[in-house]
């Protein structure tokens, strides 16, 4: 019997799994091997050592991190099944027309509820971002959100502008008419904060355009990056970059 | 099954933020643990239970109830960091030598070379620098707690690798944490999975 037989019958002998009769043999053998005991020695200590290694705990900063990347990941999501019909130079004027129903449908649905004043509430699903944003007193959030999206609308509105030679004819035509919509919801949800400043309603139905017509610039703009470079994936990404 | 697990994914699938946030306080810790000692690295780790989350909130519509929430993100994230460590092997095999060779076990010593009273920062440093193949076997068996034939069901081999591999890992921690390395270990000088004999 050498030491290399025994080589793994030591680890079991050290966990305490081994079989009685496999014990007898180990401790046998060890009993008149220095090297052995050695081992054996050794293997109590660091394992007794492991056993004590405290938890490792995730730094504050990986939820907020983890929730954007979720945010943008489901939105990443909705705009391939928003494009996942075929090549866009040949899209049928059926499926233009589905764009805009489906990107605009959520937003007039809020901002038409705030205009009549129905108690319909908005059905645009939240995302695990608002939980973060849900910590900021509303009124700061308001002011700063609003300031936000505007200054990131205008940046993207430009870059949109400067490249918007890249998209096919019915294409850039979807997006005018998904922008007209997206801005007669901010305004009518603008006038509806006038008149109600404290309607969480109105509130909810501003901020769901401002998000809609970021998203939209930045789908554009990937779209662009994806016709030219016919990278779906690195689409995706850059609006995920973008997002963050 | 419990009951809430089935209502918390029915939640998360359904896109409710606050249900995601509750998955995230109710696991992220153990994943963590997991995902941190298998990267080696923080930095890492981050990205890692980043992506473990990322994959749950795209697959929790496969989650069909077969095991705990628990379990099922486990499995998730187990095999994303086999995923992350197989990438990493492939990318240094390239520069350097296999890190996980058949019989590289370490030369044993005559007498007790480990210091009796171990700091867990060293543990932690050497445990980094265990070469990526045979430190999964480890951190599930010996940290995590998991016995071999359920370390071998984790990982897809059989239960003697799984020995093997703990083992191997034994060993060269052992050799790692011993007097005349001692000093290297504290020291850091490798990259997490980058020691070679």
């Amino acid at each position: 019997m050498t030491c290399l037989d025994l080589e793994l019958d030591i680890g079991d002998y050290v966990d305490g799994t081994l079989d009685a009769s496999s014990v007898a043999r180990v401790e046998s053998h060890v009993r008149h091997c220095r090297s052995c005991q050695a081992i054996v020695h050794d293997l109590r200590t660091l394992r007794g050592a492991t056993r004590s290694l405290e938890p490792q705990i995730p730094p504050a900063h990986v939820w907020p991190r983890i929730a954007a990347a979720i945010e943008a990941d489901a939105r990443q999501r909705s705009i391939r099944r928003l494009f996942s019909f075929g090549p866009i130079s040949l899209q049928p004027a059926l499926s233009t027309a589905a764009m805009v129903i489906v990107l605009a449908g959520g937003v007039w649905v809020s901002w038409r509820s705030v205009a009549t004043g129905d108690r319909v509430s908005v059905t645009t699903s939240r995302t695990a971002s608002d939980a973060v944003a849900a910590l900021v007193p509303v009124d700061e959030q308001m002011q700063d959100a609003e300031q936000h999206y505007t200054r990131v609308i205008a940046s993207l509105e430009q870059i949109a502008k400067t490249e918007r030679t890249t998209l096919d004819t019915p294409v850039a035509a979807v997006v005018d008419q998904n922008l007209a919509v997206l801005d007669q919801a901010i305004g009518e949800s603008r006038d509806a904060l006038q008149k109600e400043p404290s309607s969480e309603l109105a509130q909810q139905s501003l901020f769901e355009a401002l998000r809609s017509k970021v998203a939209l610039l930045q789908d554009t703009i990937a779209l662009i990056n994806e016709m030219r470079k016919g990278n779906q994936e690195g689409a995706a990404r850059i609006v995920s970059d973008m997002n963050q | 099954m419990k009951a809430a697990d089935f209502e918390l994914a029915q939640r998360c699938r359904q896109g409710d933020a606050a249900a995601f946030d509750e998955l995230y306080r109710s696991h992220a810790g153990r994943l963590y643990n997991l995902v941190y000692r298998m990267a080696g690295a923080q930095h890492e780790a981050e990205d890692l239970l980043q992506e473990v989350f990322l994959q749950a909130h795209r697959k929790l519509g496969s989650f069909k109830g077969e095991s705990s929430l628990g379990t099922w993100l486990y499995r998730l994230a187990v095999n994303h960091c086999l995923d992350f460590l197989r990438g990493r092997q492939a990318r240094m095999a390239r520069s350097s030598d296999s890190l996980d060779a058949e019989g590289a076990s370490e030369p044993a010593a005559a007498s007790p070379a480990v210091p009796t009273a171990i700091s867990r920062l060293d543990l932690e440093r050497a445990i980094a620098r265990l070469p990526d193949g045979c430190r999964a076997a480890f951190i599930l068996h010996d940290v995590e707690g998991f016995e071999h034939n359920e370390v071998a069901k984790l990982l897809g081999v059989s239960e003697g690798t799984s020995k093997s591999q703990v083992h191997k890992a034994r060993m060269k921690l052992r050799a790692m944490l011993s007097g005349a390395e001692a000093a290297s270990v504290g020291a850091g000088a490798r990259r997490p999975g980058g020691y070679t004999r």
